[in-house]
């Protein structure tokens, strides 16, 4: 190691050049050289706030303040999440979660031991902002905040040929177009070597990744139009909002219109993700089970369905069986607390018997359910590849003295977060903002003989 | 550069000469077999010996009343009995350690070993608690008893001569003693016990809940080893020709105790003696012929420090014996450090392994976590990363050797990746495991050595849990393809809630049995309050059930029981709409979702993904790329097992007896459900079974798709003879508690068959055993 760098400041050329190994830390849990260093590694000051950059790319970052990489630092589930590790760590680890949401906090010293999410310097609560992306130098690893920042350098981009300017250099970089540079943040593994978060490893192995496709295609949907005031016209501009599937729950952190305007972007992305459908026997008969079928495919050639945080996330079918008097099945509906009636249900736990659902889940060491990847020693996921198509079949009683037709109303239904973590995390008041999204819906009758 | 100037420092060294010279006379065989040397009284003894290593030991006879095993082959099968086994046979061990470093073994239903039991016959507590105060579980994989007999015979010295446990002579290698009281340890992971006796009676009671007393005084000094009293106290004794006397100790020492219904104890000592017989007179690996590459191989192993602890020789009565460990304790480093303190030995801490017979004893290390020399080399550390460094900067010719001769010291040519024996011909129409007519020979050939072949968790075995590591780690009585015995049983459990209606736990309705090793034995979900025992079914026939029209099943089909007869049969119906005809709920619609539901929920391995097919899963999280287990695997496995034969017909020892029970198998009512025959593609199938579900449980177990918690599937009696322990949960030991063990709408048939006169249950009885 020593003679390595001994070689290296001796001026030897060096063509071909080896990663160099960060030198071990202390406590590899808490740190490591690259995303969570013990010391500083970049001084928060040489990065520009995105009001800077507003100046000269308006409508960047006008989509940019709307985005979840504005509220990286904002979200008070993350904040809490994120305290909530550092409090089971007797208060180390706090540069886990950080690394991603503010790398420029988490390398430049601000997000160390003890920090305070309130005191933070204006950068770092700007979370992914516009340099956090734009002044990676170089990917490390496809994980865990596995990109190098180099403030003092070029403004990276996609752009071949940026046009000169006085405010910045430019340059052109091809891995701004790739999905590897996404994956630096978007693909997640817990300390302990647990994989949380996999959209990359996914995509990886998805049609979409065998054919080239990358994040941006979708994601970062393209426009003509101008990148930088009084630039020239380009016929491909890179939209900035990155909708995903969350709603900002901070009051105040978007309009009103503006929730309503990301609350239709997030609807029709999450409607072109799936299909379902349903399907029964020919008839039903009184006192008999009717077998119902509920088909999913996920239409998603790039990644799983859901894919990213799954553990948080909640994605599942609702069935409800009616007759002529109404419903005489359900499954899939919720509890008086708003949560799915299965294990974390604090008012019916286990209560829906037949529930499916399409997501993932933490075990600990000894087998029981966890709400936290930290106290994990297994991730277990019923999340449907990309393409992929999945069947669950339900043997519906149908009551003796049914009234036919009988009929069969299926969604597949999804909500960011559920209630019971947004309640283990003492943030209840937030519960009345979760919203529920139908991905799709379908139905069938059958006549009762 | 650094690498290279490596090497050549080592290959500096120089060997010790005769270090693989030769060895004692008489002392070496092909792993399992009897010392040459022993006398044929001797011989007598190892036979009887080895029939209590196979012998099944009933609840009636004392196993339980919790348990690992039925039976000591059951982990000491590999390549043969008195070996070791697959990663399906590891065990938790475990303790307790305070906060002041101190260590205690944990205690488990009674059991202070510290080995968790996992089997509880009864619907109130199938799996033992585990304390909550333990805080180390460690994994360990069964260990070989081959030469045994020839380490107990060695004395102190020659086990002392080769400690230094500071180091002195600064090689970097210390090595040091275990001592069982006072005297030098020489068996167990952690050289932990010195006596044999004490090594199967705690064994037998830790893992099988068998009690046993103490060897008398005389037995013991009629062992193959003198191990009575008088040799304690004799530091140098006479045995025969100019043995040394060696100290037998027995720990545990005294009387064992359990509290089931049979008495203690449940072992003879008669029987103990022939056992501990047996395994002292298990003959020394015997070696390989040297070839120029093996040659190399041995002075490599000198070279890069193997030796250093892996002793090739050590000195005892007989002459020397190639053990190839020093039998004394080491540090391993903090990959294998598994914080179990046994005596003298810390968590690090661990005897050599001897290497005679490697070659057919893996998975490798105290928890087979390596499936191959190389990986098990690659895991060293501590005292022995020189050596390991200095493999792995080997050149690949020298490597090669090394492996060879490592494979050279014995039990090469009776290696396979399972348990069926290299050149097992196929089974000859009729017999158990044949293939139905006209199959491709060298396809079924390959069939059987995939169903039989052994996966590792660097084959993805986990997700992290698991039952088996291979299909016949469950599927292997009376041979691979078969059921399984107690031992194999698969734990479902499920969560009755408020309103009564079945719900899945979050892990799952199965409650695997093996973890990865850095997880601990799993509990029941908390909430869990159903639980239910499955036996392993056999396999034979399963192309020819596949076969039966689903018209020809649903026909019998009377769910409202609308002909009066108190007889229902319901369709199990399963995803899609398929009828489901295979598992004890016929919860499985075709052979290949079965291999699929297999591969996935006992293997831990993930499969191909293909559409239409729903069972098994085609991705996890273990860390091994997705799929694990192949395209051209799954079809193979579905086709071998679509094409095994039918089990074979027993010719009745009285034909008119059995006669006389074939009709009175009509007459009771048994026939209603397990219906004699159903038309098949090729022919009638004679499988004894409607496949249709039926009520006849008296208490609720695990729902599974459309069956209920009190539905079971019919079970076919094909194959019945051979194939026990009986009923679902595998608790029947025999026909006729089977017979009586029916509830629900079979109690009828049961209360007929119970009414008739002995003579006329056995008759039934024998025409059982024609099946």
């Amino acid at each position: 190691m020593s003679l390595v760098l001994l070689l290296l400041l001796a001026g030897c050329p060096d063509p071909d050049p080896t990663p160099v190994d960060p030198p071990e830390t202390d406590d590899p849990e808490a740190h490591d050289t690259l995303s969570r260093p013990a010391e500083p590694t970049l001084d928060i000051a040489a990065f520009q706030s995105a009001s800077t950059c507003t100046g000269c790319h308006p409508d960047h970052v006008a989509e940019w303040r709307t985005s979840m990489h504005a509220y990286a630092m904002i979200d008070p589930v993350f904040r809490t999440l994120s305290q909530t590790r550092v409090a089971d760590h007797g208060g180390r680890q706090a540069q886990f979660c950080t690394q991603c949401h503010s790398a420029i906090g988490t390398r430049g010293g601000a997000c160390v031991e003890g920090f305070e999410f309130d005191t933070l310097p204006t950068i770092v609560l700007e979370g992914v902002t516009c340099e956090a992306c734009h002044k990676i130098s170089a990917i490390d690893r496809t994980w865990n905040s596995g990109h190098a920042l180099d403030p003092a350098g070029p403004m990276h981009g996609p752009l071949t040929d940026p046009a000169p300017n006085d405010a910045h250099a430019s340059a052109g970089d091809a891995a701004f177009g790739t999905s590897e540079l996404c994956a630096t943040c978007h693909d997640v593994v817990e300390t302990s070597g647990l994989p949380l978060e996999r959209p990359y490893e996914e995509w990886l192995e998805s049609p979409a990744g065998r054919e080239g496709r990358e994040c941006q295609t979708c994601h970062m949907p393209t426009r003509p139009a101008k990148a930088a005031v009084g630039g020239p016209d380009r016929p491909e501009v890179h939209e900035h909002r990155f909708v995903g599937v969350d709603l900002p729950l901070t009051e105040g952190f978007l309009t009103p219109a503006e929730l309503d305007d990301l609350r239709l972007r997030v609807g029709d992305l999450l409607r072109s993700a799936a299909a379902l459908m349903v399907d029964a026997d020919a008839v039903a008969t009184p006192g008999r089970d009717l077998y119902v079928t509920t088909t999913v495919d996920n239409l998603i050639d790039a990644h799983a369905l859901p894919t990213g945080s799954t553990f948080n996330r909640q994605l599942w079918i609702e069935l409800v069986a009616s007759d002529a008097r109404g419903p005489f099945y359900t499954t899939g509906d919720l509890d008086p607390g708003g949560d799915l009636r299965d294990h974390w249900s604090g008012l019916d736990p286990y209560g829906d018997a037949d529930l499916v659902k399409i997501g993932s889940g933490f075990l600990d060491p000894l087998g029981a359910p966890t709400l936290f990847p930290w106290r994990a020693a297994e991730h277990t996921t019923a999340a449907i590849p990309p393409s992929h198509t999945r069947t669950w079949t339900w043997f519906v009683p149908v009551p003796a003295d049914v009234v036919g037709p009988v009929r069969l109303e299926a969604r597949l239904r999804f909500r960011q977060l559920p209630p019971y973590l947004l309640r283990a995390l003492g943030l209840e008041t937030l519960v009345d903002r979760l919203e529920i999204f139908d991905l799709a819906a379908a139905s069938a009758e059958r006549p009762v003989q | 550069m650094i690498r290279t100037s490596l090497w050549l420092a080592l290959a500096a060294c120089t060997p010790k000469p005769g270090d693989h010279g030769p060895i004692a006379e008489g002392i070496a065989a092909p792993l399992g077999e009897l010392r040459p040397s022993a006398t044929a009284a001797q011989r007598e003894t190892f036979e009887r010996g080895k029939a209590v290593a196979l012998h099944r030991f009933t609840p009636e006879e004392g196993l339980g009343p919790s348990f690992n095993i039925t039976f000591c082959a059951s982990c000491h099968e590999k390549p043969t009995t008195g070996g070791s086994a697959g990663l399906y046979r590891n065990f938790f061990l475990a303790g307790t350690r305070t906060e002041d470093g101190a260590f205690f073994s944990g205690e488990n239903d009674g059991n202070k070993s510290g080995v968790i039991r996992m089997y509880h016959f009864g619907p109130e507590r199938p799996r033992p608690e585990v304390p909550p105060e333990i805080n180390v579980v460690a994994h360990r994989n069964p260990i070989p008893f081959f030469g045994v007999g020839l380490i107990a015979e060695l004395s102190e010295e020659a086990i002392l001569e080769n400690a230094d446990p500071e180091d002195e002579d600064g090689d970097g290698v210390s090595g040091r003693p275990n001592y069982d009281r006072g005297f030098v340890g020489r068996f167990g992971m952690k050289s932990q016990t010195v006596s044999i006796e004490g090594f199967i009676r705690g064994p037998l009671f830790n893992h099988g809940g068998i009690t046993s007393d103490p060897l008398t005084e005389a037995q013991r000094a009629a062992l193959p080893v003198d191990s009575s009293a008088g040799s304690v106290q004799a530091s140098l004794r006479r045995i025969g020709e100019a043995l040394l006397g060696f100290a037998q100790a027995a720990a545990p020492d005294g009387p064992l105790t359990d509290a089931d219904a049979a008495a203690d104890p449940e072992m003879t000592t008669d029987e103990l003696y022939d056992l501990v017989a047996f395994s002292m007179l298990l003959a020394a690996p015997a070696f390989d012929a040297r070839t120029p590459e093996i040659e190399l191989g041995a002075v490599t192993f000198d070279e890069i420090g193997c030796a250093a602890c892996h002793a090739p020789r050590l000195e005892a009565p007989r002459g020397l014996i190639p053990v190839y460990s020093d039998l004394l304790l080491h540090d391993m480093g903090s990959e294998l450090e598994d914080g179990v303190v046994m005596k003298e030995a810390t968590g690090a801490e661990f005897r050599t392994a001897p290497l005679w017979g490697i070659a057919a004893e893996g998975p490798y290390l105290h928890d087979g976590r390596a499936p191959t020399f190389a990986s098990a080399i690659g895991w060293h550390g501590g005292e022995a990363t020189g050596a390991r460094d200095a493999f792995l900067d080997l050149p690949p010719d020298r490597a090669e050797a090394l492996l060879a001769f490592l494979s050279s010291l014995g039990g090469a040519s009776q290696a396979s990746p399972g348990l069926i024996p290299p050149h097992t011909p196929i089974a000859a129409p009729g017999e158990w495991g044949a293939p139905d007519p006209g199959v491709d020979p060298e396809r079924f050939l390959a069939g059987r050595a995939l169903f039989d072949h052994e996966f590792s968790f660097e084959d993805g075995v986990g997700a992290p849990r698991f039952n088996g590591d291979s299909c016949r780690a469950c599927h292997f009585d009376p041979i691979p393809g078969g059921a399984g015995p107690a031992d194999v049983n698969v734990m479902r459990h499920g969560v009755l809630n408020a309103a009564g209606a079945f719900a899945t736990p979050t892990v799952g309705t199965v409650l695997h049995k093996q973890t990865r090793l850095d997880e601990s034995a799993l509990r029941p979900q908390p909430e869990a309050n159903v639980f239910e025992h499955r036996q392993t079914p056999h396999l034979f026939g399963l192309g020819h059930i596949a076969s039966i029209a689903e018209d020809d099943i649903l026909r019998a089909a009377d769910p409202d029981d609308l002909d009066g007869d108190g007889i229902s049969g319901r369709p199990a119906w399963t995803d899609g709409g398929r009828l489901g005809r295979f598992g004890w709920k016929a919860q499985v619609p075709s052979v290949e979702e079965f291999v699929r539901d297999a591969v996935h929920t006992e293997l831990g391995m993930t499969l191909p993904y293909h559409e239409g097919l729903t069972f098994g899963r085609i991705q996890d999280n273990d860390g091994v790329p997705d799929p694990e287990y192949s395209a051209e695997d799954e079809a193979l496995l579905a086709w071998f097992l679509s094409n095994l034969a039918p089990p074979p017909r027993g010719t009745p020892t009285d034909p008119a007896l059995a006669a006389q029970g074939e009709a009175l198998f009509v007459t009771t009512g048994c026939a209603a459900c397990h219906t004699p025959s159903l038309p098949g593609a090729a022919g009638p199938v004679p499988l004894y079974s409607d496949l249709l579900l039926h009520a006849v449980l008296d208490t609720p177990g695990v729902e599974d798709l459309t069956a209920d918690a009190w539905e079971l599937r019919t079970p076919p009696l094909w194959g019945l003879r051979a194939t026990g322990p009986w009923l679902h949960t595998g608790e029947a030991t025999t026909l006729q508690a089977a017979v009586l063990g029916h509830g629900g709408e079979a109690a009828d048939a049961r209360d007929a068959f119970a009414s008739l006169d002995s003579a006329a249950q056995q008759a039934l009885i024998a025409f059982l055993e024609t099946l």
